[in-house]
């Protein structure tokens, strides 16, 4: 089989259908990338502020570049940038801050463009973000709860790798768990984009919990993979299962595990540090 | 073949330092700048109501960003931002279906919005309706490898390794595509002019 030709391309196909595909290809739906990538910068930046402040053991803290005509505070793309963050770093360690961003940048700056039409890009940036810091605390604290929630659901079933936790493992399930704050115009029903918010979450309190209680991380990630199946980060959070099973010490898993990941995802930046696990093992 | 494609997919332009572990990486701010426009026009070929379109353009950037920016590779950054936007669009539209929302045409009279009522837009806006019309009869896999192979000229090559599918996968999508999208547009066609278009043997 190989590829058809294309339909506007085709004489065999009518005149007519060809061409209003044509229009179509030739007609692109208006749209301000100027505000768009100012929201964008400002989301991102609203969450790298306290991100920076409280790194997580381990782990460095996030070096933003700036784009363009952006000023100091309109950092973008930190988790991305090339300089000295490699493999699963450059992957991971915008995830805290991408979690912030998810639960308060995001539907701060949000808000304010239903609130205020097209503003100017740089107005927003600042409103945006002076907001959205204003909100990362509760914002963060809710990522938790339901974290909290979703881990104790499967901690009995999770046994075998229970047992080899850390004394820091029960730290978190006696925190208090808070209810998740709703806006009062939302419903449950108008929340159910928000998956991808609550999954971008869960992996940042994997990040977390990786190098410290590995255990935990690793139970939190297969309880992701339960909870977010066909989500978009399955690959990121199968790395760090494979990293926490390693930790843990439990070799084979880890290993065949990794094997699956390569197999599966042989152009993932995070393959790295998943060969880095056979490595260790095979040298050890 | 339209800009984004082929040469135009190379991301070195030499103000990024390389990183040899990772190859080089297009972050969240520069997927952005190049191609914002092209996945708010994906999403709306997707079905994404032209309100949605803001947030789930936002949304495929902070996924793009939280998975480290655009790594090169065999998927091309619109392709790889494209299986990105399904997902979302995916995710958008079951919370619509749960609230028992119905695709409206908003979206096609924003993609010509601001355009002055000639005749050609006047054309340009029926041509829309009559497509988007016959793509809504596509599931959304098959809508978005028809969208990207017959609209944004994206080879499949790309859109395979985008999706993480064999190749050929993507021929058969495009295969069931193609003539689902050719009956639906006979029959709109028939209903406004009785004009039935055909398809290629074979195809």
């Amino acid at each position: 089989m190989k590829a058809p030709p294309r339909l506007l391309n085709d004489p065999a196909v009518a005149t007519e259908l060809r061409a209003d595909l044509e229009r179509v290809a030739a007609t692109t739906p208006s749209y301000d990338v100027a505000a768009g990538l100012a929201g964008l910068q400002a989301a991102i930046a609203s969450a790298a502020a306290p991100a920076s402040q409280t790194p997580v053991a381990g782990q460095e803290p996030l070096t933003a570049r700036s784009a363009g005509a952006s000023g100091p505070g309109n950092v973008v793309g930190g988790s991305a940038g090339p300089a000295g963050l490699t493999g699963l770093k450059a992957a991971l360690i915008g995830v805290g801050a991408v979690a912030l961003l998810s639960l308060a940048g995001v539907s701060t700056f949000r808000a304010l463009r239903r609130d205020e039409p097209k503003p100017a890009a740089a107005a927003l940036s600042v409103s945006a973000r002076e907001s959205a810091n204003a909100n990362s605390e509760s914002a963060n604290a809710n990522s938790e709860s339901a974290t909290a929630n979703s881990e104790s659901a499967t901690a009995n079933s999770e046994s075998a790798i229970h047992a080899k936790s850390s004394p820091a493992q029960g730290q978190a399930s006696a925190a208090p768990i808070q209810p998740t704050t709703v806006e009062p115009s939302e419903t449950a029903e108008s929340r159910a984009p928000d998956v991808l918010r609550r999954e971008i979450a869960q992996l940042a309190r994997i990040k977390q919990l990786v190098d410290d209680d590995p255990a935990r991380a690793y139970r939190l990630a297969q309880t992701g993979h339960r909870e977010f199946k066909g989500g978009m980060l399955r690959q990121e959070r199968e790395a760090l299962a494979v990293l926490a099973l390693a930790k843990l010490g439990e070799t084979a898993q880890a290993r065949t595990r990794a094997h699956d990941f390569l197999a599966r995802y042989p152009a993932s930046p995070l393959r790295d540090r998943v060969q880095a696990v056979l490595r260790e093992d095979a040298s050890e | 073949m339209k800009d984004g494609r082929g040469k135009g997919h190379q991301v070195n332009d030499g103000s990024h330092p390389r990183d040899p572990a990772s190859q080089d990486r297009l972050d969240a701010a520069a997927l952005f700048r190049a191609h914002a426009g092209f996945v708010a026009a994906f999403l709306q070929r997707l079905g994404t109501p032209a309100a949605d379109i803001d947030d789930a353009v936002q949304d495929v950037f902070l996924v793009a960003h939280r998975k480290g920016g655009f790594v090169p590779g065999a998927a091309q950054p619109r392709t790889w931002l494209a299986a990105i936007a399904v997902h979302i669009a995916q995710d958008g539209n079951r919370a619509r279906r749960r609230r028992r929302e119905l695709y409206d045409a908003s979206a096609i009279d924003a993609a010509v919005a601001g355009a002055p009522e000639t005749d050609r837009a006047i054309d340009a806006r029926k041509s829309l309706a009559r497509v988007q019309q016959a793509l809504n009869t596509l599931d959304l896999e098959h809508r978005a490898a028809f969208v990207l192979y017959e609209i944004e000229d994206e080879p499949c090559d790309a859109i395979a390794a985008a999706f993480e599918v064999p190749i050929g996968t993507v021929y058969s999508r495009l295969h069931h595509a193609r003539r689902r999208f050719v009956d639906a547009y006979a029959a709109l066609s028939e209903n406004s002019a009785g004009v039935r278009p055909k398809l290629a043997e074979g195809t």
